[in-house]
């Protein structure tokens, strides 16, 4: 039997991108990257600790343009969301007709 | 320029002048101090001149008043937003913004500007929108959730958001394009104006001594939705 060993990679937003996520390029080039993660197998795990605030348009881009495939299966998870965080999330992805 | 001289001269501070008409010498019949707790006028195009603007402005504001780590995000979060639709607007020579910080009255506002095609050029490029008839309708349309004119873009949610952050916070919204004037606070109010804005206008005011908190707004986003739909079904 052949064991197969999944890759994860962690993406901590606050350490990368600061506190305040804003800017729709930003958010475009991130979700780029993950997309990038997942088309060479791996897991991403997107840490939101230590975020303050997003933007409408930072997570448009990434919660409700991300692969949905990829999040249904949970390959790709968003954590450590703050309640305001995960409404405008919910929001964004309303808009483009996902599940919220 | 103004005939008021105060005026005239605080546009000049401001750089209105040198930005508008770069080719052209200027006067300034007044001592030049460094820009503490304002930012004069200031050029962008790209998306990133627009985040490194917006970053900017943000953090100029807390030198002369009193703002809080919520009120600097969100006021950097609105400003990224509207920047954003400078990009979208054709404007020939980008967009230009300017804050000012007023310690006594303890307010502070921000404006952003383009020589673009208007709200209403640009949103009636978006089929669902095509029928909006008059600029004062189009800057009101443009007010409420998941407008836009570029839905496979954009998610429409950026002057929605600002709108119900400054109303929150006892500010003011306003919108200028073509020959229509709106704003939203405390109260609503649109009117047509005598002479047509070449482009858009949108500036902040916003109060310092009150909460500016954009989590709160986002807090009550489903309700948004919920009016929607109660609209929607209404009509």
């Amino acid at each position: 039997m052949m064991l197969t060993t999944t890759r994860t990679t962690v993406i901590r937003l606050a350490e990368e991108l600061g506190s305040v996520l804003s800017g729709r390029f930003e958010a475009e080039e991130l979700r780029e990257r993950i997309e990038a993660e997942l088309a060479a197998g791996a897991e991403v795990v997107v840490s939101f600790q230590g975020v303050v605030a997003m933007s409408p348009s930072f997570a448009d881009e990434l919660f409700a343009k991300v692969s949905e495939e990829a999040f249904e299966r949970g390959r790709v998870r968003f954590v450590d969301l703050a309640e305001d965080l995960l409404a405008i999330a919910r929001f964004v992805r309303q808009g483009r007709g996902r599940p919220a | 320029m103004p005939s008021s001289r105060a005026v005239s001269n605080y546009l000049r501070r401001m750089d209105l002048l040198r930005q508008v008409l770069p080719e052209t010498t200027h006067d300034e019949p007044f001592v030049r101090r460094e820009a503490v707790g304002f930012r004069p006028c200031r050029a962008f195009a790209s998306a990133q001149e627009c985040a490194v603007v917006a970053r900017d402005l943000a953090e100029a504001l807390s030198e002369l008043v009193e703002t809080d780590e919520a009120a600097r995000a969100s006021i950097r979060i609105c400003l990224d937003e509207l920047a954003e639709n400078v990009q979208h607007a054709a404007s020939p020579l980008g967009g230009f913004a300017a804050a000012q910080g007023w310690r006594r009255t303890r307010e502070l506002e921000i404006a952003i500007v383009d020589l673009g095609i208007g709200i209403r050029a640009s949103l009636t490029k978006n089929p669902r929108y095509a029928d909006i008839d008059g600029d004062v309708t189009a800057m009101a349309t443009a007010l409420e959730p998941r407008v836009t004119a570029t839905p496979e873009r954009n998610s429409g949610i950026g002057l929605f958001v600002t709108r119900l952050l400054l109303r929150d916070n006892g500010g003011v919204l306003l919108l200028r394009s073509g020959s229509g004037e709106v704003y939203s606070g405390a109260e609503d109010g649109a009117r047509e104006t005598p002479i047509r804005f070449p482009g858009t206008l949108v500036a902040l005011r916003a109060r310092t001594d009150r909460p500016l908190d954009i989590r709160a707004v986002y807090g009550r986003l489903d309700d948004a939705d919920d009016h929607e739909d109660n609209r929607d079904s209404a009509g």
